[in-house]
């Protein structure tokens, strides 16, 4: 953020004015806390001990400092592969939906393409009418994709959603008579949107990506129906295992199992979200810097 | 600069997508040899699979099958099922009645075939004891005169259920004895509540009673049963617990208990974690007495100092317990039309209904988590060192679910570790045991009747779990109970009744029949 209140001095400033920054300042603070305090308590309470936690004796810093949450989840052998398994998910997946989107919303933004609106129809349709569940599995079924590396990273890439919004995003920053400029120069249009167009996209490659790399992250439901080979699932997918404890085993005959299962899950509860959420949270600072960027600041002349 | 990155990236990308694509697995391939069958079964959490180890391989070896389990977990079961049965991806049969319910068979009937006929060429140890224990056939057959799905009788299940278990260090404090009768216990936890009950100098940081509502009022004479939550069987006839007049008085009685501070004040409120940081609190005990099914795995580091109530007296003088021990159980095999060879995939469960079996597939394979001795007897073994007695059971063997039978007597031919587990509650049950009533049977529904029973238990028994609280909070059950009772007929309760009562007819004509 670079914008800077124009300076005034003391006097100038009149109790109206004083008023107001004052309660400007106050709900700017109040909606961070709002925002902060969330993260902070997750953070806090993973080093808690859950006892402490379900007493609402935590609120700003914990009562005694605890690891043995981080201790019990880093001892689950599945947890680092199943991080080294998102880490690359993530990576190819962001790649392909980046390579299949982005060229995608160039070319339906051109003037020029024949049928546009029926093509932007095409893909606008399945955005709001899905196929189901049923149906897509038998689909990945029949593509032979079941179970694979694959399944996770390309059938799910194509989003009509970031087409469109990349479709807008050059329509509106890339003016038609750079094209012009650059076809009277004698380039192609793949040499031109691989040259020019891509390089001035910055804002709109970083939001995509973005996007799709937290999306990918966080998922774990395709992981759940398409892949039940242990190597290949993702941290969130098996965090979840580890966590979800069974309120239905209330009613089994044997009554330990489900406090049992229970006291692992609520000990490690905080902790898994810290461990799998910080790698991700990591990614915005680097990427913050494209999102409010000014795009082709004097590089045309109209 | 950018090309060079983007050039840089799809090298790493293609690299890695390399690494994982070459490390696919195999074993997912299709293919079906002769003697393969393929049997989904599910699991309440990742325990691995050594429960298949041992005995369930070597029944394999020996009927000269292989088996080729596919594991689902509970808490991913639901969305799976789905597409399991949609999918056409069919496994040949289903284990355990964690994995499908009355209604999963109901909704999918085109797919179990019959197995009556089966049963009776391929299954002598099944039919023996189908005719040692009527029960066992009468829960398995269909109101369509057919059996889809395979029983098991569990070994070593405690008759009655959850039972209360008070502080006996706080009733030491206090000089005070065991109560004997509902108004005795009434004054104990009184006791509690007033005076400095865990002696910490602070009288007023004791809950006297946290547990549930139905364990409260129970000497009034509603005991609950396993198979059902709001029915139950008074004088051979079923009855419908919360529009009882003993129901009623029980909740004004507990309403009394709670208006003076008796209750923890909080027990509508709290959420599971909440109510079971109180009573595990490591600060010492917090609460005087709770529902649960044994001291350990209710009261955590605090179990030492808890005992069991025995059965409290009522009003009218009886006692009662919770007969809350599900030992029987249907839809433990299915077989459905995908398997090629059902009578040779019966022929290797009937090996799962001899007592060798049923507590091999409960507790561990023999040398694992069961001894067998010369002379019949059987030793279960105990758990490894800081490992519950459960949870190592739960790994070793399909412990509640799958085919299982023990005849009558076999439970004495067992000792078990008392210290915790089933051996504790066996120990905790013979004190009170001999209260159980009947308690209402695992009867089965049409289809119909079960569409209809989920439609009207849906706003039947949200409404009497509101009124239910709100009674015992705020009172009132006495004069709000007329307008209550209509309510529930306008909700359709008489349906409901009418559907239980024909379906209990059934069953104890099944069960005549059998014998």
């Amino acid at each position: 953020m670079k914008k800077k209140f124009a300076k005034k001095s003391r006097t100038e400033k009149s109790w109206k004015d004083r008023i107001f920054d004052i309660s400007v300042y106050g709900i700017a603070i109040l909606m961070m806390v709002m925002i902060i305090y969330p993260l902070w308590f997750i953070v806090i309470a993973s080093f808690s001990n859950p006892a402490d936690i379900a007493n609402g004796n935590v609120w700003f810093w914990p009562k005694e400092w605890k690891l043995d949450g981080y201790i019990e989840l880093l001892k689950q052998e599945m947890i680092w592969r199943g991080y080294l398994n998102t880490i690359i998910y993530t990576i190819v997946g962001t790649f392909i939906a980046l390579v299949v989107n982005i060229p995608a919303g160039y070319v339906l933004s051109r003037q020029d393409l024949f049928g546009r609106k029926l093509i932007s129809t095409f893909y606008i349709i399945p955005m709001f009418i899905g196929g189901g569940l049923i149906p897509t599995y038998l689909v990945v079924k029949n593509f032979g994709l079941l179970d694979t590396f694959w399944v996770l990273v390309l059938p799910f890439s194509v989003s009509a959603f970031n087409i469109i919004i990349a479709k807008t995003f050059f329509k509106n920053s890339i003016p038609e008579s750079l094209w012009e400029a650059a076809q009277i120069d004698g380039c192609g249009t793949i040499r031109y949107f691989l040259t020019m167009v891509l390089p001035l996209s910055k804002a709109i490659l970083a939001v995509i990506g973005l996007w799709t790399a937290v999306g990918i992250w966080n998922s774990w439901f395709d992981a759940m129906i398409y892949i039940s080979n242990e190597s290949l699932q993702p941290l969130q997918l098996i965090l979840r295992r580890i966590l979800i404890a069974n309120e239905s085993l209330l009613g089994t005959a044997s009554g330990d199992l489900a406090s049992e299962l229970r006291r692992l899950s609520e000990m490690m509860k905080y902790a898994a979200i810290v461990v799998s959420t910080l790698p991700i949270m990591c990614l915005y600072p680097f990427l913050q810097k494209y999102f409010n960027q000014g795009v082709m600041v004097g590089s045309i002349k109209e | 600069m950018l090309k060079k990155k983007l050039g840089l990236l799809l090298n790493v990308t293609l690299a890695a997508s390399l690494i994982v694509g070459c490390s696919k697995d195999s074993s997912s391939s299709e293919s079906k040899e002769d003697g393969t069958y393929k049997i989904a079964t599910v699991r309440w959490s990742d325990w691995g699979d050594d429960f298949l180890k041992g005995f369930v391989e070597e029944t394999e070896k020996e009927a000269g099958i292989s088996i080729d389990w596919d594991i689902y977990l509970n808490s991913e079961w639901a969305d799976k099922k789905s597409i399991l049965m949609a999918g056409g991806d069919l496994p040949d049969a289903f284990w355990g009645s964690l994995a499908l319910g009355d209604s999963d068979i109901a909704k999918n009937s085109g797919v179990f075939i019959p197995l009556e006929d089966l049963i009776e060429e391929n299954m002598p140890n099944l039919k023996a004891a189908f005719d040692a224990d009527p029960t066992l056939r009468a829960m398995v057959t269909s109101p369509d005169g057919h059996i889809y799905s395979l029983p098991k009788k569990l070994p070593l299940r405690p008759i009655a259920g959850n039972s209360l278990y008070i502080n006996q260090k706080w009733l030491d404090n206090l000089g005070l004895s065991m109560p004997q009768t509902y108004e005795e216990f009434y004054n104990v936890l009184k006791a509690f509540k007033e005076e400095d009950a865990n002696g910490n100098g602070d009288p007023n940081d004791e809950i006297a009673y946290q547990g549930d509502v139905m364990g409260f009022i129970l000497p009034f004479g509603l005991p609950k049963g396993s198979y059902s939550t709001s029915m139950t069987v008074k004088d051979g006839k079923p009855i419908y617990i919360p529009t009882e007049d003993a129901y009623k008085d029980g909740i004004e009685w507990m309403h009394k208990a709670y208006t003076e501070g008796l209750i923890d004040q909080e027990l509508f409120t709290q959420d599971t974690s909440m109510a079971e940081a109180k009573r595990k609190s490591e600060e010492g005990s917090l609460v005087g007495v709770s529902s649960g099914w044994t001291p350990d795995a209710t009261f955590g580091p605090n179990a030492g100092e808890y005992a069991q109530i025995p059965a409290l007296e009522g009003p009218n003088g009886e006692r009662y317990v919770m007969t809350d021990a599900p030992v029987y159980s249907r839809n433990e095999f299915m077989i459905t039309t995908k398997a090629e060879n059902p009578a040779e995939l019966l022929k290797w469960v009937d090996e799962f209904y001899t007592e060798d079996a049923s507590i091999q597939t409960f507790y561990g394979s023999f040398g694992v988590g069961v001894e067998k001795g010369e002379d019949g007897t059987y030793k279960v073994l105990d758990a490894p060192e800081g490992e519950s007695a459960d949870i190592f059971a739960w790994i070793n063997s399909f412990r509640d679910f799958g085919p299982k039978y023990v005849g009558e007597g076999f439970n004495e031919k067992v000792t078990l570790p008392t210290n915790g587990g089933d051996g504790l509650k066996l120990e905790l049950d013979k004190q009170i045991n001999k209260y159980a009533k009947e308690q209402y049977p695992n009867v089965v529904y049409t289809t119909e009747e079960m569409n209809r029973l989920s439609t009207l238990s849906t706003d039947i028994d949200s409404y009497v779990n509101s009124m239910q609280s709100k009674w015992v909070v705020e009172g009132g059950a006495t004069k709000e109970w007329d307008s209550y009772i209509s309510q529930l007929k306008q909700m359709g309760m008489d349906e409901y009744l009418d559907i239980q009562n024909k379906a209990f007819d059934r069953y104890q004509k099944s069960l005549v029949e059998s014998k």
